[in-house]
């Protein structure tokens, strides 16, 4: 009898160590409580609240001049706000200078200082730790080799690509050990395609090192692929915060529902606001046939865009008015552009307000 | 010649002239000086000495008041740029850096002090200067320096600091410097064009100025140029050779230390604001 509730009080003290553990992945990293900022009347980022876990990697997403900058570089202590809290690892950190932060910042560009080496620019901050020389080299020259530039140690920052500095960059926050990555369109310099491959970088990086990052972006497409959560901004405020696939199925506000993913607009019935539809769940069917569903619309295919398994159609619907479809290959007959042809949507897209 | 001009090509031809011109018009005068300054015998229209020989030199190396002003000259241009540097750099970079009220006001106000016409300038200072004992003070002299070379010490550096990006000041405040340490850490070195090209200037100015540092220096303060005017007017253009020579060196040096910063574009860039 006594064995048994041993056994139970072991299993029990074993389920609440587990608990724990849970309890400290999802803990809060950074916590942001009304900040307010504002430049003027009209421009700035007011009543923000916003939670980042243990790590996570979490983005501000919006248009330009929505405030994402505005609310990072408060973070990082750039900007004296007016109003609000920012708490980082229970601490208030509000009051302190971005020298005083356990935050690393990295700009969208000019960030390498072009008068030292790579290995100098990586030192600078460790040196002001009073880091030994020999840990010095050795956190270098393992962090270079975290973000694939080791053995760039001698070069000037001029000597490097674009891509390569932003490496270098985040590399010398990183050797630093900071509590919160904050990144603010670190790759939006770069061309497309380097921008792809850095965005993959900078996920395996972060899971190496166990990261908790804050990313800022105007890129839905980088936002959606890099991040765990994305908070949508626009004119100085969050208007959602998600996990990509909840923006994406269940957007709260029009706006989110447009800026995420494509979004067509079709027209409702009397009095009926406008209809809401991703383009993969609109049905077009050849005009004689009429599409099935609720409404049934017509319109002139404009183009037939091959995307592999898919194909995007693109039709107009009236004077200067779009939408697309994506549809399977085996759904689509032959059609060319120019035809008169009949759609309808499956599934609308419903926001909670406009 | 016509071969010549085959040979280089017609603009490459033009350019070579017109470089040969440049260094007759700028180099030949040094050049006669230079020969002059080691001339023996050497009557005044005559190109050339009959005969060389260090008798000037040592005439001029053993005048006490000749060596003395060499000295008095030289730490009169070191006080006067590191004093500028001091006054100066704040405010260059305050004008790049700070959005504030009255700041184009404040740009072109270091404008005036080179606008008016040095003499009145000079004037002005000197009537104030009598009220507070500054005549014939070295105090005196170096302000009056330090007013003339203002301008430049302010302009050049605060187009280079402005040249320095923020995010770059930015990111050494996030890897945990103070201002300070951002300042001369960052800051400066990416400036160092702009403030070398400054503190030369301000140098060879002060080394140069012979005007101001007559009318308020004298009769205690005699500087190089001050005392060049005598030897000019009391002994042979050799004498004043040699001790042209003399004034030339230390610019010589700087120039050759400093030649990397002395671009043009350095230059140019400080002109942009
Ligand atoms: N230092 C500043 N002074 C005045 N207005 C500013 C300043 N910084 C940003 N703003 C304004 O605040 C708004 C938000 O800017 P920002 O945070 O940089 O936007 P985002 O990063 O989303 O593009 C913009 O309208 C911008 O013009
Ligand atoms: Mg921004």
């Amino acid at each position: 009898m006594t064995e048994i509730t041993e056994l139970s009080d072991g299993i029990r003290g074993l389920l609440h160590a587990v608990e724990r553990v849970d309890e400290m992945e999802d803990s809060i990293k950074l916590e942001i409580k009304n900040l307010t900022k504002m430049f003027n009347d009209h421009e700035g980022v007011h009543d923000i609240n916003l939670t980042v876990h243990n790590g996570e990697l979490l983005t501000l997403l919006g248009p330009s001049g929505c405030g994402k900058t505005t609310i990072l570089r408060a973070i990082g202590g750039f900007n004296k706000i007016q109003s609000g809290e920012i708490i980082l690892d229970g601490k208030d950190i509000t009051a302190l200078p971005p020298e005083k932060r356990p935050t690393g910042m990295v700009f969208q560009s000019y960030n390498l200082w072009p008068h030292m080496t790579i290995y100098e620019n990586m030192e600078f901050g460790l040196k002001l730790r009073k880091t030994g020389k020999a840990e010095r080299r050795s956190m270098i020259e393992s962090m270079l080799k975290l973000v694939r530039m080791d053995g760039s140690e001698k070069k000037y920052p001029g000597q490097l690509s674009g891509g390569q500095q932003q490496r270098v960059a985040i590399a010398r926050a990183l050797v630093l050990k900071p509590s919160l990555l904050l990144l603010d369109e670190p790759f939006s310099a770069l061309d497309a395609k380097i921008r792809a491959a850095m965005r993959d970088e900078l996920k395996r990086i972060q899971q190496e090192a166990g990261l908790t990052i804050v990313f800022v972006t105007h890129d839905q497409e980088e936002a959606m692929a890099l991040s765990d959560r994305i908070a949508v901004m626009s004119r100085g405020i969050i208007q959602q915060i998600d996990t990509p696939t909840e923006l994406y199925d269940h957007p709260q506000k029009e706006f989110v529902a447009r800026f995420i993913g494509d979004m067509n607009e079709l027209e409702g019935g009397t009095g009926e606001k406008a209809i809401l539809v991703r383009p993969e769940d609109i049905t077009l069917r050849p005009d004689e046939e009429k599409a099935p569903g609720a409404l049934t619309y017509q319109g002139r295919i404009i183009d037939i865009m091959m995307l592999g398994h898919y194909l995007k159609v693109i039709i107009s619907t009236g004077k200067d008015k779009e939408i697309s479809a994506f549809v399977k290959r085996e759904e689509v007959g032959d059609w060319t552009p120019g035809e008169t042809i009949a759609y309808s949507w499956r599934k609308r897209v419903t926001t909670i307000e406009g | 010649m016509k071969r010549l001009y085959y040979l280089l090509g017609k603009n490459k031809f033009w350019e070579y002239i017109l470089f040969a011109v440049f260094i007759l018009v700028f180099y030949g005068p040094l050049v006669n000086m230079l020969t002059l300054s080691f001339a023996g015998k050497y009557n005044y229209p005559d190109v050339v000495p009959k005969t060389y020989g260090l008798k000037w030199w040592q005439f001029i190396l053993s005048n006490k008041n000749l060596v003395s002003s060499i000295t008095q000259s030289l730490i009169l241009a070191i006080v006067v740029t590191a004093l500028s540097l001091l006054i100066c750099l704040p405010a260059a970079y305050a004008i790049a850096r700070f959005q504030f009220k009255g700041r184009t006001l404040v740009r072109l106000s270091f404008l005036l002090t080179n606008a008016f016409p040095k003499m009145g300038i000079y004037t002005a200072m000197a009537v104030v200067f009598y009220k507070i004992h500054l005549m014939g003070t070295f105090t005196g002299v170096v302000l009056v320096h330090i007013v003339n070379t203002m301008m430049f010490m302010v302009w050049i550096p605060s187009g280079s600091f402005a040249n320095v990006h923020i995010q770059q000041e930015e990111s050494a405040r996030d890897v945990g410097a103070g201002p300070i340490r951002t300042f001369f850490h960052i800051t400066m070195p990416l400036a160092w064009p702009g403030i070398i090209v400054a503190s030369l200037y301000t140098f060879l100015g002060s080394m140069e100025e012979a005007q101001g540092s007559l009318l308020i220096g004298l009769p205690n303060v005699h500087t190089m140029p001050s005392e060049l005017y005598g030897i000019i007017m009391s002994y042979a253009d050799t004498a004043g050779s040699v001790f042209a020579v003399i004034l030339l060196i230390p610019a010589l040096i700087l120039l050759i230390v400093f030649r990397k910063y002395l671009s043009g574009e350095a230059m140019s860039k400080g002109f942009r604001m």
